[in-house]
């Protein structure tokens, strides 16, 4: 099976082959990067001595936005980890990978601010549900082929148990009519 | 005016009983004619010369498949679908028509008589339309069923691909009837109930050969108070009740036999439900009473039972407005009125369909909490022995009985619109039995032709003291069953009493010269289904201005009669309402009790003649409603003053121990003491001269006129008459 | 429905149409159900004259008391001349309430009979024959010919509503083929000829001689009689000897 030259790179990114792109992105990723670059050189004392791990420690800290913003994520997510940013969609949802963790774990998403606690699956748009379940390695902004039609509905993230939710109604007349007796002037 | 069915005038048909009564029969003067033997399929029965070949076999359980046939209506002969073979006949007989003869051989199996049924149904199909699953008739088709049974399964006339089936177009006959008149099969029930049973000769056939059509030639109304009976007499969907139209189909209705309480006869009923919903009111047989009509108020009423409901208990809000409320609340807010109140002050008045259960309860709880003021709204003269004895406001000639009389005086009633099967029968024995009526009071179109005697109520002292001259006198005393039937509207006015008084003494001197000693004489017809269990319990007739003037507390047992108003009762008295229908009890109540309507609840209602019969529950009660008297054992516990019965059976027993004729069920007790009665009357003069103009409470049927604007069943119906669809 | 497919497709594909079979069905010219119009309603006046009273009154004395509603089709058919030949609903009423019996039973009666005509018609009725034996003499052309000269259409009235024009069944007079019957009286053995003179003389008024037009009396034959030429034969004529007395 052939594999996708994209799939390939977001697999099993090189340090040497993807500096370039990462420096476009995001300089503070890269910086990170250049030190796990720098580590990387220097690695097999340091690895011996677990100082990468250490490195990475500090590295998700910083990521976070410094101690308070790393414990307010972990109070909000209860997890703490450092990724590229792939994308933003319409709602506030940023999406992250990063293939340090394992399969499964390295593509998330962090909620949208305004959502607080309040956040749940039903929250990722659809475009963005195919590439966080792995059923793409193209995000959406960045797959040509989406189909982009006017008719298509905005997202509508699922409202039950919520005062927005469906509630169905009956559409027949009630059997009985009740006597709405007549209200009495105010006295 | 032809008073017989053509048949019977010309003799054709000797005085075959057509309508079997069961009511009282009186020896026969002559002696009873030889029976005459005939075989019906080899079983010898014996029957009366003049008996048809059908009513013979009815009596060995063979069943002749018939259409225009019916028991109670004319022989018309015209369908065809009863003809079988009798031996020795070259052609296949018409069964209904043909009067049997000595050793006569009917073959109803034979291959004779299967092809002829066959041929006769294939006829009557050329034209008829297989719409059957749109058919509301679908399910209680004669037509459909007796194809079924006796038809073939397929047609010669294959023409009719080509040229298409005979189409009638549809006549509007009014809200009640739907007409489909290409589904007629030209039976002439319809036409010969409106012509024999109910007098309106409106429906007649026009046209002849393949265009004849059955209606009513030009576009009108069938403008009669029993119209409903023709949709249950025709065999086919040709006419149907508008407002079940597309409602259901028969297999998926429950029926519950049940007691209609629209009027004071206590109409046998069949209260057909579905997903507790009514759906319609059909009649059931009960010779006694409405062989098997029913009155258009009493079948279409039953939409009453959807709208304007009373389905949570209300309690008076600050502002006065009445809100929701729980159970316990609404007991306890009138619990607390009523122990505020001292028992004088305490007032119970009950409507026009209370049942007896509730009745006995009210009455109970007031009388323990030391209370007299127990009132039915429809008033009744007390002077004299009032309503101590039954006899004085009882229909005591029964309903049945009628029919044997020979003269009927009406006072002050329109029987047509205040009993329509009383006044059915009336016509009947007019038309059949030679009765004569005469009627004093408005001169309303009775169907029938009568004596008008005139409107004062003076007449009738005239006629009790036997200084009138009018014919009516001697023909009421040359009677030999004479019957007096008297409005009880009639006695509200305050010469009630002297007009009962004069009735009274009138009807005595009528049965003092009776041969039969066993035949009464004086009736009093009630408007209502409850004024007569009321009375025999002890309730004083007709709530007085007084007793609500000092009232504190009014229980309202549904009295939605206008008696009781705001204005007629003191600024602070609070007034509490048990009833079904919200209405102008609901409307002045301070405490509302949500109660169940005579479809909801197993209940007692005594008609008119006192025959106690039971309704019995075809739905439950909407919302929160209860049964009345569970309402009324659970408000007494509260009171402080717990009525010592927990069950149907307990409240019966008490029912019988207040009275035991309120237990019969069915049964009519005889009623004496009319000497009596009259005597107490004279003994306490309430003669006094009477000039009052009798004035008959509707001349108009409820259904095509005055509709109350609050009134339950009418507005109903007045629903109905509007929005037919929404049904 | 079939019937309208076949016109329409005869109009398209006229040779292969004749496939396409239908029976008429037969229906009656008139209705059987009232619809009120400007000169028939149940508002419109209708009186009986003083000589059709005194009818009427002669009338019902042929009926025993009980049985007066067997005067019903005679005094149907008086309002009918009375009201130039047609019966109003009011005249129906006028006669339910003569004979004390409800309205209905009156309707059913008129409706029944097709000699009540229940539409306004014109002064003269041709009621023309096309019967089989009328119909092998020729009676389609003297039904041409009524609506030419007359411009009625079978079953309608003519424009000027002098005339009106019915198809009518047997009259009972096929040996005088072809016939017609207006008003009350019969023209037999007609031609073309005969019927045009016939509605001009009508058109003026004139009263046409009614009988066969071939000149021939009643139904004899027309070459005069072949039999039964001889005077009729005195009573006892061939009767035996023995039987002589």
């Amino acid at each position: 099976m052939a594999r996708h030259p994209i799939h390939k790179a977001v697999n099993s990114p090189s340090p040497d082959t993807q500096i370039a792109i990462y420096y476009k992105k995001n300089s503070q990723w890269i910086n990170n990067q250049l030190f796990l670059v720098f580590a990387y050189k220097m690695s097999n004392i340091a690895k011996y001595l677990a100082l990468d791990k250490v490195a990475n420690f500090f590295n998700i800290i910083k990521q976070n936005g410094g101690i308070r913003g790393s414990l307010f994520k972990l109070y909000r997510q209860d997890e703490l980890k450092d990724g590229q940013l792939v994308g933003e969609d319409n709602y506030g949802n940023k999406y992250f990978e990063n293939p340090r963790y394992f399969y499964g774990r390295n593509r998330w998403v962090e909620y949208s601010d305004k959502f607080y606690m309040n956040y749940d699956g039903s929250q990722v748009p659809a475009e963005w549900f195919g590439w966080l379940h792995y059923k793409t390695d193209l995000p959406p902004h960045l797959d040509p082929n989406r189909p982009k039609y006017k008719w298509m509905l905005d997202w509508n993230e699922n409202l039950s148990g919520t005062t927005g939710q469906y509630t169905p109604y009956s559409t027949t007349r009630p059997k009985i009519e009740a006597w709405q007796p007549k209200p009495k002037s105010s006295v | 005016m032809l008073r017989q069915p053509l048949s019977k005038a010309l003799a054709l048909s000797p005085c075959a009983r057509l309508a079997p009564v069961t009511g009282r029969r009186y020896a026969q003067v002559q002696a009873q004619p030889e029976k005459v033997e005939v075989f019906i399929d080899d079983k010898p029965v014996y029957v009366l010369p003049g008996t048809t070949v059908l009513q013979a076999a009815a009596l060995v359980g063979v069943e002749i498949p018939r259409f225009c046939y019916h028991e109670r209506l004319a022989v018309a002969g015209n369908c065809r679908m009863c003809l079988v073979e009798v031996e020795k006949s070259p052609k296949p007989v018409a069964a209904c028509a043909m009067p049997v003869m000595k050793g006569m051989r009917v073959k109803t199996t034979s291959d004779l008589t299967r092809k002829a049924r066959e041929g006769v149904m294939e006829f009557l199909l050329v034209n008829h339309p297989l719409d059957c699953p749109i058919c509301d008739q679908g399910g209680e088709c004669d037509l459909q069923d007796q194809s079924m049974a006796f038809g073939s399964d397929k047609s010669r006339f294959t023409d009719i691909h080509f040229s298409g089936k005979r189409a009638v177009e549809d006549k509007d006959v009014g809200p009640l009837i739907k007409t489909v008149m290409t589904r007629c099969i030209h039976c002439t029930r319809c036409i010969r109930f409106a012509s024999e049973v109910a007098g309106i000769d409106d429906l007649g056939t026009t046209g002849r050969g393949t265009d004849m059509q059955v209606g009513t030639y030009v576009e009108k109304m069938f403008l009669s108070e029993l119209s409903g009976n023709v949709i249950d007499l025709c065999p086919v969907g040709a006419l149907t009740s508008k407002p079940y139209s597309f409602a259901a189909r028969p297999w998926e209705t429950r029926r519950i036999d049940s007691i209609d309480v629209l009027d004071p006869l206590g109409s046998n009923i069949v209260v057909a439900t579905r997903t507790n919903e009514v759906l319609r009111i059909l009649p059931r047989t009960n010779e006694e009473i409405n062989e098997e009509w029913l009155a258009d108020k009493s079948r279409f009423a039953c939409d009453g039972l959807k709208r304007q409901r009373l389905v949570t208990p209300m309690v008076a809000d600050s502002r006065g407005n009445l809100t929701p409320v729980e159970w316990e609340d609404a007991i306890v807010a009138a619990a607390q009125a009523i122990r505020d109140c001292p028992p004088e002050k305490l007032v119970a008045v009950a409507g026009e369909m209370a049942d007896a259960e509730a009745l006995v309860s009210l009455k109970d709880l007031v009388n323990r909490l030391g209370g007299e003021h127990v009132y039915t709204e429809q008033s009744f003269p007390l002077a004299g022995a009032g309503t101590d004895l039954r006899s004085s406001y009882l229909f005591n000639t029964k309903i049945a009985n009628v029919e044997e009389s020979d003269f009927v005086l009406l006072i002050g009633t329109n029987v047509r619109f205040e009993a329509p099967l009383l006044n059915a029968r009336l016509r009947k024995a007019f038309i059949h039995k030679e009765t004569d009526v005469a009627l004093i009071g408005p001169n309303v179109d009775l169907t029938y032709e009568y004596m008008h005697v005139g409107d004062s109520a003076s007449i009738v002292k005239e006629l009790a003291s036997g200084t009138s001259n009018h014919e009516v006198l001697k023909r009421l005393q040359s009677a030999k069953r004479p019957v007096l039937i008297l409005g009880a509207d009639q006695l509200k006015t305050p010469e009630g009493a002297a007009l009962l008084a004069y009735t009274q003494e009138l009807a005595l001197k009528l049965q003092g010269k009776l041969e039969d000693k066993e035949w009464k004489v004086l009736n009093v017809l009630q408007r209502n289904a409850s004024q007569v269990a009321a009375l025999d319990m002890g309730y004083k007739p007709g709530v007085t201005a007084d007793a609500l003037k000092n009232a504190k507390v009014v229980y309202l047992l549904g009295a939605d009669g206008g008696q009781v108003t705001r204005e007629s009762l003191p600024k602070d008295c609070v007034v509490i309402y048990q009833g079904h229908h919200g209405d102008r009890g609901a409307s002045i109540a301070d405490v509302v009790f949500p109660g169940a309507a005579y479809t909801e609840k197993r209940a007692t209602f005594v008609n008119a003649e006192g025959r106690p019969q039971q309704t019995l529950v075809a739905v439950t009660p909407p919302g929160k409603a209860r049964e009345d008297w569970k309402i009324i054992r659970a408000l007494s516990e509260v009171v402080g003053a717990g009525l010592p019965y927990d069950t149907m059976d307990e409240v019966r027993e008490r029912l019988a121990d207040v009275s035991p004729t309120l237990v019969c069920y069915g049964e009519v007790q005889d009623n004496n003491y009319f000497a009596q009665a009259q005597a107490l009357t004279q003994a306490l003069h309430c003669y006094f001269a009477i000039k009052r103009r009798l004035i008959s409470p509707e001349c108009i049927p409820l259904l095509y006129g005055a509709l109350s604007d609050e009134g339950h069943p009418v507005v109903v119906l007045r629903a109905a008459l509007s929005d037919p669809v929404s049904m | 429905m079939l019937s309208s497919l076949r016109s329409g497709v005869q109009s398209l594909w006229r040779s292969s149409s004749r496939a396409l079979q239908t029976s008429s069905s037969l229906r009656h010219d008139s209705l059987f159900v009232h619809r009120d119009t400007p000169e028939d309603n149940s508002n419109t006046p209708f009186e009986f004259s003083p000589e059709n009273k005194q009818r009427i009154d002669a009338l019902l004395a042929i009926y025993p008391e009980g049985h007066k509603r067997g005067a019903m089709i005679p005094l149907l058919d008086l309002a009918q001349r009375q009201n130039g030949g047609w019966l109003p609903i009011a005249a129906m009423h006028k006669v339910a309430e003569i004979l004390n019996l409800p309205r209905m039973r009156v309707y059913e009666v008129a409706t029944f009979y097709t000699m009540f005509i229940r539409r306004p018609i014109g002064k003269y009725h041709v009621q023309i024959c096309t019967t089989t034996p009328c119909w092998l003499q020729g009676s389609d052309a003297v039904l041409q010919a009524i609506k030419d000269t007359t411009g009625c259409e079978v079953g309608g009235n003519s424009p000027c509503g002098k005339f009106s024009l019915s198809e009518v069944e047997c009259l009972g007079a096929c040996v005088n083929a072809p016939m017609m019957q207006i008003n009350d009286d019969y023209y037999e053995d007609l031609s073309v000829e005969d019927t045009k003179k016939i509605i001009e003389q009508l058109k003026r008024d004139e009263k046409p001689t009614p009988g066969p037009r071939s000149g021939r009396y009643a139904s004899e034959p027309l070459g005069g009689l072949t039999s039964l030429t001889e005077e009729p034969k005195g009573p006892g004529f061939g009767l035996q000897d023995a039987l002589k007395a």
